[in-house]
């Protein structure tokens, strides 16, 4: 079968976030709290429309990496902005940056 | 470099963290705040720019008619509650429309497409009538602050255009401190 060019594939972006709170969250629960917010503000069909994807979580320096497509970046954005706590405690997702490659992103991470 | 502000936080570590984030002001101490339940209620402070919550929409019609009113905070509920004759009056009265991102937060989870689809109906009539439109955090404590893109995004997700949004995080704020004497 004949793959897409990659002009009609769709473009990724990645969303490197950092959690801010006074204390530190393993990375089920981020995830958890994170589909959570997703699914109860987009749905499922506007994820799997924006083509989310939890990438990675460093439990070290509590930052992460999400993928989405670039026409979905701002549904995504204000979704997550929408995230109260994680795990009950008081917390939000700052996003730091938004990259075109995975790797770039895992520069920012580190 | 475009340069943001968050017009309304209620506690003071919010202005040091928001430097963090990214604003350059976090309005508190140039703020009043007032939630009134009658028109009666309605309390101006001269010298600080003044913002006061809405309610039903008689609540919201007061308001806008009040002199010295800045800011009419969440004009919405679980009804329609502001409507084009509130818009245009806010309008003659240099009034602005700003939307708490707290508010939405705050919702319970049954009530919040209802409010979410309120929040959007306002955002059409505002755009409708050309108020000016701000959003706001209204942040508790830090944790209830978000990124200025953040806020924008939400902006975006309500039907306002991404040059909107962004201005409602950055000119229309800035126009309230500007009109400060």
């Amino acid at each position: 079968m004949k793959p897409y060019p990659p002009t009609l594939k769709e473009k990724k972006r990645y969303l490197v976030f950092e959690i801010v709170s006074d204390r530190k969250f393993g990375k089920e629960a981020v995830k958890q709290s994170i589909w959570a917010s997703l699914t109860s503000s987009l749905g499922s069909m506007g994820l799997a429309d924006a083509e989310f994807a939890f990438i990675d979580f460093d439990e070290k320096t509590q930052k992460g990496i999400l993928r989405c497509t670039n026409r979905k970046i701002e549904n995504i954005r204000a979704a997550l902005a929408l995230l109260p706590e994680i795990d009950k405690y008081k917390a939000f997702l700052y996003i730091r940056a938004v990259t075109g490659s995975v790797k770039k992103a895992e520069l920012k991470v580190i | 470099m475009r340069e943001f502000y968050d017009a309304l936080v209620f506690d003071k570590e919010c202005v040091a963290f928001g430097k963090t984030l990214g604003y350059k002001k976090v309005f508190f101490d140039e703020i009043a705040y007032c939630e009134p339940r009658a028109e009666r209620d309605i309390k101006i402070t001269r010298g600080k720019i003044n913002f006061v919550r809405g309610g039903e929409l008689s609540l919201n019609q007061a308001i806008v008619r009040k002199k010295g009113v800045d800011v009419l905070l969440d004009p919405i509920g679980q009804r329609k509650e502001f409507d084009t004759a509130v818009g245009q009056i806010a309008k003659d009265h240099n009034i602005a429309i700003a939307i708490s991102l707290r508010s939405i937060i705050d919702a319970r989870a049954s009530q919040r497409p209802k409010l979410l689809a309120n929040v959007r109906s306002l955002i059409g009539i505002c755009k409708k009538m050309k108020n000016d439109i701000i959003i706001v955090s209204g942040a508790k404590d830090i944790y209830g602050m978000r990124a200025p893109n953040d806020l924008a995004a939400i902006g975006s997700l309500f039907g306002l255009s991404e040059a909107q949004s962004l201005w409602a995080v950055s000119e229309n704020p800035r126009a309230l401190l500007e009109g400060l004497p």
